[in-house]
């Protein structure tokens, strides 16, 4: 038996957040219409919006594993000058309100903007596209996988790259052997939680990619376009979003749990190999 | 030469040159801080040395000059120098089998054609664990995860082998073994061991650097380091009486010195503190007025509580600290503690300790601070320069 100290008033503060969190999901499933459940999120619209939204995402997500783990190993790895400023920067778009997001992007890829008449040159336009989808995600979805995996590799430590080394292994094959298979748990995790940010991502994308059904109308978007003519569609299609958010978060939590460095501890007792050090078969239980 | 070593972190007050000789086995002892793990890292290339340069086997490991940012710095993976821990280490996501044939496997241009889970094999063979071949890090105890990370790293077949104090994080009752192991495998290979343990240097190696403040302060075989030394923690760790002093007189020849004992080293001795003289055997003659050590083993001390000449009849002065029968010392001290060790108990008193058997200690029956007289022959005493 443990002691449990937390004074009572406190759970019932606890409480009451929880319940803060979980009403409202349930006042949505009751406002649900289900005699037209399916017809309503297999419109012609809805599926062009569900498809878009889990192409794009699935884009971004890739995006973001691709620029995101070198990011972090370089953030947790190395040290040079400006280090700290460097991954407040990268972890801005946490914090800033996606519109703004969608703003900047517009003004650095837009038809009129940094590197938007670059692109131009070349018959390139990103604004107002499906790619523009998926650079809206990913710049909102980029820092959830680099904290994580940042997190997680420093965590695991230098000293096994170090062994690693020692043993002759090439800086690449440490990282392939070695690195990467330590973190995987948090790099399926970070990349779970990206990919459920780029598929909620609303404001970046309305910004930087408007609103062209088949084309950049995400389902987030296809939602608040919906509460203004078919508020039953709207709430039907929040609901497939809430399930693929439960589905996702429990994935997460599975493969942060799975982690081999705590994965169990020690099986065996120390004493049994003084004696015994010949094959001792596996243990069932 | 195998191996030819200098070098100097100035940040770390640490200046070391050693050679290692092709399949010998070295042994670096030292207190914490001595410097003994930058010793390491530096070999293994895990740091780069503020000024030096080291070959190994003709293969240039770093070779820094003086106040320089340049100089070449070999990475860990082309040096061909495998680093065994106190921890194994083993790469928890790999089985026994894949984190021995990790080596094998990882090598660039080596020999492609042996297959590195065959060799891994052979490997575990080698240290008696082919039983564990397909378990994960987890499932193993500490000793056999050392077991395993020994032939890991020997696998990789390294031109330099490095163990840091790799019995240290086990209990007891497995060191053991794993030290059978170690020996077998460390015959005839190039290996620098560092360790706390006085077993370990004699059991592994060859040849002991002690090490002290970054710098190594002692070196020479084994043997004949361990059995002289010229440090309080170095005899501490040989497990044998030092007193300090200077060569008073000497027989021509060797055989016999006579050394008057430093009062400023805080050999506190309950006699007439100058002039101190104790009778001692030499291997070789020493020159009266050099610095002089002597050594002698707990074991070889008797202990009484009354001064040893009043059980004689002879009229000898025992507080003079002279010989009260041909060819005996004895020093006046006061008893500092007790401690069970094993079978005897060990009496450490201001400047010698001496090693009882439980009975003796019952028969004395010693309180702190208690007058006593430690008596030892001149043959058990060993002088040698320092």
């Amino acid at each position: 038996m443990s002691y449990r100290s937390l004074p009572r008033w406190l759970i019932v503060v606890a409480i009451v957040g929880a319940a803060f969190v979980v009403l409202p999901l349930a006042g949505m499933v009751l406002r649900v219409d289900w005699a037209n459940f399916l017809p309503l999120i297999t419109s012609e619209s809805s599926l062009d919006a569900l498809g878009l939204s889990l192409r794009t995402s699935l884009a971004a997500t890739a995006l973001c594993i691709v620029l995101g783990v070198p990011m972090a190993l370089v953030l947790a790895r190395t040290r040079f000058w400006g280090q700290k400023v460097l991954r407040s920067l990268v972890l801005l778009p946490l914090v800033l309100p996606p519109v703004v997001g969608g703003l900047a992007l517009l003004s650095t890829f837009g038809r009129r903007g940094l590197l938007g008449q670059t692109f131009d040159a070349f018959g390139i336009q990103l604004a107002f596209s499906t790619t523009a989808v998926v650079l809206a995600q990913t710049f909102v979805a980029l820092p959830f996988l680099v904290l994580s995996l940042e997190g997680a590799l420093r965590t695991v430590g230098t000293r096994y790259e170090a062994v690693g080394a020692t043993l002759g292994a090439s800086p690449s094959t440490v990282l392939r052997r070695i690195t990467l298979p330590l973190v995987l748990p948090a790099l399926l995790s970070g990349a779970v939680l990206s990919f459920a940010r780029a598929l909620g991502e609303f404001g970046a994308t309305l910004t930087f990619a408007g609103s062209l059904q088949g084309t950049t109308r995400t389902l987030p978007l296809e939602i608040y376009l919906q509460r203004e003519t078919d508020p039953d569609a709207a709430v039907a299609l929040s609901l497939v979003l809430v399930v693929v958010a439960i589905v996702v978060v429990a994935v997460a939590h599975q493969a942060g749990e799975a982690s081999p460095l705590r994965r169990g501890r020690r099986l065996v007792p120390d004493a049994q190999d003084s004696a015994d050090i010949r094959p001792v078969e596996r243990r069932q239980s | 030469m195998s191996l030819q070593f200098r070098a100097r972190m100035p940040d770390r007050g640490f200046d070391v040159a050693l050679d290692v000789a092709e399949g010998e086995t070295l042994a670096v002892l030292g207190p914490n801080g001595a410097g003994k793990s930058t010793l390491l890292a530096l070999l293994a290339g895990l740091l780069r040395p503020a000024e030096g340069r080291a070959d190994l086997d003709g293969t240039v490991l770093f070779d820094v000059p003086p106040a320089s940012r340049r100089g070449t710095v070999l990475p860990p993976h082309r040096r061909g120098v495998s680093l065994l821990a106190q921890e194994a280490l083993l790469f928890p996501h790999l089985t026994a089998l894949e984190n021995v044939a990790f080596g094998p496997r990882s090598r660039r241009g080596g020999d492609r054609s042996a297959d590195p889970h065959t060799l891994a094999r052979t490997w575990l063979d080698e240290v008696d664990a082919s039983g564990l071949a397909g378990r994960r890090p987890h499932e193993l105890s500490g000793g056999q995860a050392q077991r395993i990370a020994v032939a890991r790293a020997l696998a990789s077949e390294p031109r330099l082998l490095l163990l840091d104090e790799p019995m240290a994080a086990l209990d007891a009752a497995v060191a053991p073994a794993l030290r059978r192991t170690l020996r077998r495998v460390l015959a005839g290979r190039t290996a620098i061991i560092v360790t706390h343990d006085i077993l370990d240097a004699f059991t592994l190696a060859d040849r002991v650097v002690v090490m002290d403040g970054g710098r190594i302060v002692d070196s020479g075989p084994t043997r004949t380091v361990l059995d002289r030394p010229t440090s309080p923690f170095h005899a501490g760790l040989a497990g044998l009486n030092l007193l300090v002093g200077t060569v008073a007189a000497s027989t021509p020849g060797g055989g016999e010195v006579d050394v008057e004992l430093d009062v400023e080293l805080g050999v506190e001795l309950g006699v007439e503190a100058a002039g101190t003289r104790v009778r001692a055997r030499a291997d070789a003659p020493l020159e009266p007025g050099r610095p002089a050590a002597v050594a002698i083993r707990p074991s070889h001390i008797t202990v009484t509580v009354t001064p040893p000449a009043t059980d004689t009849t002879t009229t000898t002065t025992a507080a003079t600290a002279t010989a009260t029968e041909p060819g005996h010392t004895v020093l006046e001290a006061h008893v500092l503690d007790l401690e069970q060790r094993g079978d005897v108990v060990r009496l450490r008193t201001e400047h010698l300790a001496a090693d009882l058997t439980p009975g003796e200690a019952a028969a004395l029956d010693l309180t702190e601070g208690q007058r006593v007289w430690c008596r030892f022959a001149q043959a058990d005493a060993l002088a040698y320069p320092r």
